[in-house]
């Protein structure tokens, strides 16, 4: 080996590049042989290199991983599919029938234990807007009905990188949001 | 994909390159944009750098880390190229610094092997050549920006040294200096490293 000469270095680059015709190839691989003690250190090149490719997968493969992992055609966040997605929704429609519930529940209450089925209107809706308040109120006492604690951080955290998302590129498409998000996980 | 028709159709892309004939007091246009342009660009190039990313890294989730965090620097700065080969000679070296900095912020290379689940081999040759390709992966981060990106092209995505010598702006012969310099300062730190599959 002459790892000076830069002739030789230029050869040695299209030899091991795969840029130089078979015959010269041969030839240049002869004189390594000839010259005593340069087969070795080509030998050690080549393994080198065989190394490198060898921790390559094909491109057909990485085009089919990063496919399975594409975030455009990702479900808005929330909504995924899966454990994670199976009891959001399970808690969100569970939290609602708790706000209705709670709700219709207070405005009997509010209105005297059991008023007379047949109430004014201006009653009715008055008592609706009671309904509502409580409704809210039962929203916010979730907690301790502990349905917030089924929601995963998981998804509260993402939703919080969307949001965050949304702030910083307000006019991109959903992708760059959800690029942006699954970026930050 | 109606997004890139429609842009198609401006004349305002190629291949996934945005033309910067917008000023910089249209910024908020320019977002718009870059984000579809970017949305083509990742479809385009994702496979491609999600295979670096994979050979650098060792591992699935890191690769998908870097390749996500290589788009999102071109959503943050889109390059300004006008050419196929300059947008992946942009991706290639924006992939290179983006693994560099996580292994610098680990403060070592990647330790873990390439995950082969189809590849099932003797528990001693997995053993073996896990061991190597973590140096391998070692060596590589430490070699020049400039010679890293030459093997890269060279050995990943089988480039000419010309090819590579027009991208990286080089002369061919450097090129060749540099891919002989990377691959034997590799080989020297993979022989200091003993007995691996490299002979030194």
């Amino acid at each position: 080996m002459k790892p000076h000469d830069e002739p030789f270095v230029q050869r040695l680059a299209e030899y091991l590049g795969g840029e130089m015709d078979r015959a010269e190839a041969e030839r240049f691989r002869a004189e390594l042989t000839a010259d005593g003690g340069g087969e070795e250190p080509l030998a050690g090149l080549e393994a080198t290199l065989a190394a490198l490719r060898a921790d390559l997968v094909p491109l057909e493969q990485a085009e089919r991983d990063m496919a399975a992992y594409d975030v455009g055609a990702a479900p808005p966040l929330g909504l995924r599919s899966g454990r994670g997605g199976t009891i959001l929704r399970l808690t969100r429609a569970l939290g609602i029938a708790a706000m209705i519930a709670i709700g219709f529940a207070g405005g009997y209450f509010a209105r005297g234990l059991g008023a007379p089925a047949a109430e004014p209107a201006s009653n009715a809706v008055a008592g609706g807007a009671e309904a509502g308040e409580l409704a809210i109120a039962g929203g916010r006492a979730r907690g301790e009905l502990d349905f917030a604690a089924r929601v995963p951080v998981v998804i509260q955290d993402a939703a919080e990188r969307f949001a965050l998302a949304q702030q910083e590129f307000p006019k991109s498409s959903s992708f760059s949001h959800a690029l942006l998000s699954l970026a930050r996980r | 994909m109606e997004s890139s028709g429609g842009f198609r159709k401006a004349g305002a892309l190629h291949y996934g390159i945005r033309n910067t004939k917008y000023g910089a007091r249209e910024t908020k246009e320019c977002r718009v944009t870059a984000s579809i342009d970017a949305e083509l660009c990742y479809r385009q190039h994702r496979g491609r750098v999600y295979r670096w990313a994979l050979a650098m890294c060792g591992q699935r989730a890191d690769a998908h880390d870097v390749t996500h965090e290589v788009f999102l620097r071109f959503l943050r700065a889109p390059p300004q190229v006008s050419a196929p080969a300059a947008l992946v000679a942009w991706l290639r070296t924006v992939t290179s610094r983006v693994v560099i900095d996580r292994w610098r912020r680990r403060r070592e290379a990647p330790l873990a092997a390439v995950d082969e689940p189809d590849q099932p081999a003797g528990p001693e040759r997995d053993l073996e050549q896990e061991e190597t390709r973590q140096r391998l992966r070692r060596c590589l981060a430490r070699l020049s920006e400039q010679q890293r990106l030459v093997l890269m092209a060279k050995v990943y995505d089988g480039q000419t040294f010309e090819q590579i010598a027009r991208e990286l702006g080089l002369a061919t012969p450097t090129v060749k200096t540099h891919y002989i310099r990377a691959l034997a300062a590799m080989r020297e730190r993979l022989a200091a490293c003993s007995d691996l599959g490299v002979q030194p």
